[in-house]
C-alpha cells in the first residue's frame, strides 16, 4: 500500500496548490461554525426579562451542532470530484494508470486525499464550536447540553465514516459514467441524505443522544466497506480511459 | 532472454461493433525503432495501450519484454515507458514534482526518486527549470516533460505516441536525438507517428497500420516493393544518347524522361555493372547511377488508399 500514500501526498499537494478550493475548505466550515455561535451569542441581547436564555441557547446550539455533520461530505464530494473526474479531464489518468499502481493503491490514495482534508476542516471547526460554545453559553449547562457524548462520537467516527462514503459514491459514479460534467454534477447530490438527516433532526426526529450516534455509526461502518468494497470493483480502468471523452 | 521485445499474434481489439485492431502480427527486435505509421483512427493509440497493459486485447496474444500483456499486466507495466498523445502533466506541480511522483510509483524512494528526477530533467533540457510549474511550460517543455516521465525508470521498451507533435522544428529535433540516444543504449521503441520523414529518420522498421497491418518492413523493402526495382541513370547530353540509352538498355524495361533514364531489373544488384558497361562503351556520357525507388509517402498513401 505504499503507493497509496504516494497518491496521498501528490492529492494534498494538489489541493494546497489551488487557492479556490482552499478558500472553500476553509469559509464553509467557517461559515457552519459562525452561524450558530452568532446566533447564541445574539440571544441575551434579543430576549426579554423573563425569558429563558439557557433554554434558548440549547435549543439554537442543539439544532446547529449536527450541521457540522454535513461537512465531512460536502467538502470530499467537492474533493473528489476534483481528484477523479478532474484527472481525467486533465487527460493526467492515463500516465498514472500505465504506471504499476494497483487499482485498490490508486483508491486508497485518491480516497485519503479527499478524506483527509475534509476531515481536518470538520475537526477544526467542531473544536472551535466546542470552544465557542463553552464561551458563549451563559452557564455551564448550555455547553454540557449541547456538547454531549452522542455528538462528540458522531464527529469524531460518523464524520470520517460519511466522509469515505461520499467519496466512495463520487468513485461509484465517477466509474460508471462516461461524460465528467455528469459525473461532478451527481457528486454533488451526495448531501442530499444529510439535508434530510437535518431535517429530521430540525423536527426532533433525530436527536444527538449516545444511542443516536452509536446507531448512526453501526449503520455508517458496513456502508462505508460496502461502498469502498464495491468503488473497488466497479473502477474499471480500461473503460475510464477508452469511454471518457 | 527472447531475442524480440514485442511479439503480438492475432491481437484483435473490438469496442462493441467496431473493430479497433485486427488480427495484428507485429515482431520487433530488441534494441530496434519501429516506426508505426497510420491514419488518424487507425488503432495505433488502442495497440499502443494492449501492448503497455493499459487495455485489454478482445482476443489475440501478445508479449512484452517476455511478459505476457494480459496475465502480467503489472510486469509489463514496469518494463515499459508510454508517452501519451497529450503529456497529462499535473500542472500545478513544479517539474521536478511531476517526475519525483512517477519515480515513486515506479518503486524509487525520497533522495533516489529526487535523483533520478533531476537527472532525467537534465537529459531533456530542463535541469534549471525543475523548479518552475508544469502549467507555465510551453508546448515543447510539457512535451520534453512528458518524454523523460516516459524514461525515468528506465524502461526496456519505449511507446512514444506522437512525440513531436505540435513541436519547433529545434524541440523537434531535440526530441529526435533523443530517440536516437535510447536506441543507442539498446532500447526498443515504437514510435506512433504521422510524420514520415521521422519516421524513416529514426526507425529501423516502419509498419503501416490501418485497423490492421497493412505493410512491414525497412523503408527501403517498403519502397522498393511499390516502385519494383530498377535503377535511374542521369544521362549528361539526353538529346544525343537518349534514344541510343533505350535501345542498349531495353526498349520494353526503359522509359527516358528529360535527363534521365529509368530502366526496370529484376535484380539491380546483378545487372547494374553490365548495363552501365554497355552505355559507357557506346560513348554515353553518364552522369549519376543511383537505385530507383519510391518515398515512403507515397508507399504510405498507395497502401492506405488501396485499403480505402
Amino acid at each position: 500500500m505504499r503507493l497509496a500514500f504516494v497518491i496521498l501526498k501528490k492529492e494534498l499537494r494538489e489541493v494546497l496548490a489551488q487557492r479556490a478550493l482552499m478558500v472553500s475548505l476553509v469559509i464553509t466550515p467557517v461559515l457552519f461554525t459562525l452561524m450558530p455561535l452568532l446566533l447564541m451569542a445574539s440571544v441575551p441581547e434579543l430576549s426579554g426579562p423573563n425569558d429563558d436564555l439557557v433554554k434558548a441557547q440549547i435549543a439554537i446550539g442543539q439544532q446547529f451542532s449536527l450541521m457540522l455533520l454535513m461537512l465531512p461530505q460536502l467538502l470530499p464530494a467537492v474533493l473528489a470530484a476534483q481528484s477523479v473526474v478532474g484527472e481525467k479531464m486533465r487527460r493526467t489518468l492515463e500516465p498514472l494508470l500505465a504506471t504499476p499502481i494497483s487499482t485498490t493503491e490508486l483508491l486508497a490514495g485518491k480516497i485519503m486525499g479527499a478524506v483527509l482534508p475534509a476531515l481536518i476542516a470538520t475537526w477544526g471547526a467542531a473544536l472551535i464550536f466546542a470552544i465557542g460554545t463553552v464561551r458563549i453559553g451563559v452557564t455551564p449547562a448550555v455547553a454540557a447540553a449541547i456538547l454531549r457524548p452522542g455528538w462528540v462520537l458522531a464527529i469524531l467516527i460518523s464524520s470520517p465514516l460519511l466522509s469515505v462514503i461520499a467519496v466512495g459514491l463520487a468513485v461509484l459514479i465517477s466509474a460508471r459514467v462516461s461524460d465528467p460534467r455528469a459525473a461532478q454534477q451527481l457528486s454533488a447530490l451526495l448531501v442530499l441524505p444529510l439535508v434530510g438527516a437535518l431535517a429530521g433532526q430540525s423536527m426532533g426526529l433525530l436527536g444527538s443522544s449516545m444511542t443516536f450516534g452509536i446507531g448512526l455509526d453501526l449503520v455508517l461502518a458496513p456502508l462505508a466497506v460496502g461502498v469502498l468494497a464495491l468503488a473497488v470493483r466497479v473502477f474499471e480502468r480500461e473503460a475510464i480511459l477508452t469511454r471518457w471523452k | 532472454m527472447n531475442d524480440l521485445a514485442i511479439e503480438a499474434e492475432a491481437l484483435v481489439r473490438r469496442f462493441g461493433d467496431r473493430t479497433a485492431v485486427d488480427a495484428l502480427n507485429l515482431s520487433v527486435p530488441r534494441g530496434s525503432v519501429l516506426g508505426f505509421l497510420g491514419p488518424n483512427g487507425a488503432g495505433k493509440t488502442t495497440t499502443v495501450r494492449m501492448l503497455g497493459a493499459l487495455i485489454a486485447p478482445t482476443s489475440g496474444k501478445a508479449r512484452v519484454n517476455g511478459h505476457d500483456v494480459t496475465t502480467a499486466q503489472d510486469k509489463v507495466r514496469r518494463s515499459v515507458g508510454i508517452l501519451t498523445e497529450t503529456p497529462g502533466l499535473y500542472e500545478r506541480l513544479p517539474a521536478l514534482g511531476n517526475l519525483t511522483l512517477y519515480a515513486e510509483l515506479h518503486g524509487m524512494r525520497g533522495r533516489a526518486a529526487k535523483d533520478r528526477a533531476k537527472h532525467y530533467l537534465g537529459l531533456v533540457g530542463l535541469a534549471d527549470r525543475g523548479h518552475e510549474l508544469a502549467g507555465g511550460f510551453s508546448k515543447g517543455m510539457k512535451q520534453r516533460l512528458a518524454i523523460a516521465r516516459a524514461l525515468l525508470h528506465e524502461p526496456e521498451v519505449v511507446f512514444l505516441d506522437e512525440p513531436t507533435s505540435g513541436l519547433d522544428p529545434e524541440a523537434a529535433r531535440t526530441v529526435r536525438d533523443l530517440v536516437l540516444d535510447l536506441k543507442k543504449a539498446g532500447r526498443t521503441i515504437v514510435l506512433a507517428t504521422h510524420n514520415l520523414v521521422e519516421a524513416e529518420l529514426l526507425s529501423d522498421q516502419v509498419a503501416v497500420f490501418d485497423t490492421r497491418l497493412l505493410a512491414i518492413g525497412t523503408t527501403r523493402e517498403l519502397r522498393a516493393r511499390m516502385a519494383g526495382q530498377g535503377t535511374r541513370i542521369t544521362l549528361a547530353h539526353p538529346e544525343r544518347d537518349g534514344a541510343r540509352a533505350i535501345e542498349i538498355a531495353g526498349l520494353a524495361r526503359s522509359r527516358r524522361s528529360d535527363r534521365f533514364l529509368d530502366v526496370d531489373l529484376a535484380d539491380a544488384a546483378s545487372e547494374n555493372a553490365a548495363l552501365i558497361a554497355g552505355l559507357v562503351s557506346a560513348g554515353i556520357e553518364v552522369t549519376w547511377v543511383e537505385a530507383r525507388s519510391a518515398t515512403l509517402e507515397a508507399v504510405y498513401l498507395d497502401l492506405v488508399g488501396r485499403k480505402k
